[in-house]
């Protein structure tokens, strides 16, 4: 699924011009990450405090029939905290956007199954409260005690644009003083064998960002476009690809891209046709 | 030059629900105290505890489109198709170009499982195959419309269309589009849909009389009842649709959303975050809880969602709930899920246009003290109009229209 062209991530921008004012414009302050496999999410699932202090504070039975990719972006979002050195309080009042691809594949694969063999008493209940696309939203911010708007965002191929799209909506309107997007996926993307397993081996990847709306001084810049050719966020690599550039370091210039005060990332929403070829890296 | 208050009419509207797919069958019925419950036709239900729903019972095809191509869609893609489109042509938008000013945002809860079900039943591989899922609902609806602008799709649960309305009048206040069509909609009432919220436990068995199974605010509940549909509405910035002398239907006045963090499903049993909710969504509006004229509830029709919406009214209002006419339209068109929050907001605009309140059916002995108007509509001038929409996930959300 590389080279889709629809919805786009430029991911690491450093033209040195000045920034063009696409009107939704913001900076990420800080990031978590989580990479792992369905078996290392399901023991956590199962003792979420076991990993840490912090997974103390999750209720045990908080995620018990949560999607792999929502505990996944439970734990980035911890993360996110941690690396920021925050507790979670600190994110009260700000917004959640929770941006999946594809949640639930499995857990309906599976249902439909059941469903087929044991009909209406063998379907689950909890289908709607957790694989449906608000369902990550709605766990990461009761397990961060967020009380500012949460929503679902996108849930297909392009899900990740859609999610910057709508955490920089939010930013801009004023109502909140920040907001949490959290993006997660499959790398290779999921594909459920008939009996629910996976058929190949796969990592869950969930990244946290930290949104503020002040762009400050901020550089590098992450330029978020639709409609126009580029790497794409769409992919399942391009999520992997853009936790390596936030942990490891992927800018032209080399060496981390930071996303702490010192060094916040510049990210900006682009309409269609408005970006041009040469300030993507 | 535009700025953030820019007051931001809704100059189109379109719609399915139980109760019609087009204005004014919706606008009757709902004044009529009519019921759009019934019997679930299109599966057997024999085995389910709850086998009613409100239902469409065909979804029309727009004007101009080959009806077998139509219908070759998902349900979920007409219902969106006909919605927006029908929207677009009341509001005078459609076929005036400028395509990419146009922008799209819909509450799309849970495509991809109504997709998944829907090709499995026919013998399909979908679910399995990620490859097959290139295209998502939001994008081909956009391709088979003349809208080329920003566009997203979003589920804040049962609170999605009140998201999408805000995004939407967010989009043009900054000047990303000079149109959005915002709306939610979804098509639950599938043999897995029915399946999982019976098996939940939350849906009405009243199965032996379907009119009278939905009644929110009414000591004899005992459960919702799923419905399907959705609605669409066009959004401009008031400058504009004056210019071109648009018809208005209101203003989206205020609107503000926030969460509980309590439970997945079970609302807070502290009040403050939904009202804190309804008091940003007044203050966005800059209007007292005294010059609300009705509220169009969220209230689904069990104990613990009326119970708690009950007092968060109370909170949120004051003194002035004692007045202020309430209503829970589901009573008559089902829990539309995703799609609640937007036909809500139509129902406010049937408030608005005809000055006068929809009840809630089925309203025999009410418990809870609210000004609630029961089983038959109420005429009432109505210049601000609330609709409440709380959705799992712990998501609550008020909207604010007001007549202009």
């Amino acid at each position: 699924m590389e080279g889709e062209t629809s919805a786009l991530v430029a991911p690491i921008v450093e033209d040195g011009g000045p920034p063009r004012d696409s009107g939704l414009v913001g900076s990420i302050v800080g990031h978590g990450t989580c990479r792992a496999t369905r078996e290392q999410l399901s023991e956590w699932r199962k003792r979420p405090a076991a990993g840490s202090e912090r997974d103390a504070r999750i209720a045990p039975s908080l995620l018990r029939y949560s999607d792999e990719q929502t505990i996944a972006g439970v734990i980035a979002s911890f993360d996110a905290a941690d690396r920021m050195g925050a507790e979670p309080a600190r994110f009260k009042d700000w917004g959640l956007v929770a941006a999946p691809r594809y949640l639930g594949r499995s857990n309906l694969a599976l249902t439909l199954q059941r469903f087929g063999a044991e009909g209406v008493w063998g379907t689950s209940p909890h289908l709607i409260p957790h694989f449906a696309l608000h369902s990550a939203s709605g766990t990461i911010s009761q397990a961060l005690g967020i009380q500012g708007p949460n929503i679902g965002v996108g849930g297909g191929l392009h899900s990740a644009a859609e999610g910057f799209l709508a955490a920089l909506s939010w930013l801009k309107l004023g109502i909140v003083p920040g907001t949490l997007l959290v993006l997660s996926g499959w790398s290779p993307e999921l594909r459920p064998a008939r009996d629910g397993v996976p058929a190949s081996a796969e990592e869950c990847q969930a990244l946290t960002l930290a949104l503020v709306a002040e762009p400050g001084e901020a550089r590098p810049r992450l330029r978020v476009a639709t409609g126009a050719e580029g790497t794409s966020i769409a992919s399942p690599a391009a999520l992997g690809r853009l936790i390596e550039a936030l942990c490891e370091g992927q800018g032209a210039g080399g060496g981390p891209i930071a996303t702490d005060p010192t060094g916040r990332l510049r990210v900006e929403w682009v309409p269609a046709g408005a970006e041009s070829a040469g300030e993507r890296s | 030059m535009m700025t953030l208050d820019e007051p931001i009419w809704i100059t189109g509207v379109g719609a399915a629900t139980p109760l019609g797919c087009d204005l004014a069958t919706i606008d009757a019925g709902l004044l009529a105290g009519r019921s759009g419950v019934g019997p679930v036709r299109r599966f057997s239900t024999a085995d389910y505890p709850s086998q009613i729903a409100g239902q469409i019972d065909a979804i029309p095809c727009p004007p101009g489109r080959d009806p077998r191509e139509f219908d070759a869609r998902p349900p979920l893609e007409r219902v969106a198709i006909w919605s927006v489109e029908s929207a677009l042509r009341d509001a005078g938008c459609w076929g005036i170009g400028r395509e990419d000013r146009i922008g799209l945002v819909l509450g799309l809860g849970a495509e991809w499982m109504l997709l998944w079900e829907a090709d499995y039943a026919s013998g399909g591989t979908r679910v399995y195959d990620p490859e097959q899922d290139r295209e998502s609902t939001l994008e081909r609806v956009r391709r088979a419309l003349p809208v080329a602008g920003p566009s997203l799709a979003l589920s804040a649960a049962c609170a999605s269309g009140n998201h999408a309305l805000e995004i939407g009048r967010l989009w043009l206040r900054l000047g990303m589009v000079d149109v959005c069509v915002a709306g939610a909609f979804d098509m639950a009432v599938t043999p897995i849909g029915l399946a999982t919220f019976g098996n939940l436990r939350a849906l009405s068995r009243r199965n032996a009389e379907p009119a009278a199974a939905s009644r929110p605010f009414d000591r004899a509940r005992d459960g919702f009842v799923l419905g399907e549909g959705g609605a669409a509405f066009v959004l401009e910035r008031a400058s504009d649709a004056r210019r071109r002398s648009a018809r208005a239907y209101a203003e989206v006045a205020g609107c503000a959303g926030t969460s509980d963090a309590y439970h997945h499903v079970i609302p807070s049993p502290d009040p403050a975050p939904a009202v804190a909710a309804m008091r940003r969504a007044l203050a966005d509006a800059r209007i007292d809880p005294g010059q609300v004229d009705h509220v169009n509830a969220h209230a689904t029709g069990t104990p613990v969602g009326d119970a708690s919406e009950a007092v968060v009214l109370r909170t949120a209002l004051g003194t002035s709930a004692d007045r202020i006419p309430v209503s829970s339209t589901k009573s008559m068109t089902g829990h539309l899920l995703t799609a609640a929050g937007a036909v809500e907001a139509l129902a406010c605009l049937t408030a608005l246009r005809h000055q006068a309140i929809p009840p809630t059916i089925n309203l025999d002995e009410p418990d809870v003290d609210l000004c609630l108007v029961a089983n038959e509509a109420r005429p009432h001038p109505v210049r601000v109009a609330a609709s409440n929409s709380f959705g799992f996930g712990g998501s609550n959300t008020c909207l604010l229209l007001r007549a202009v």
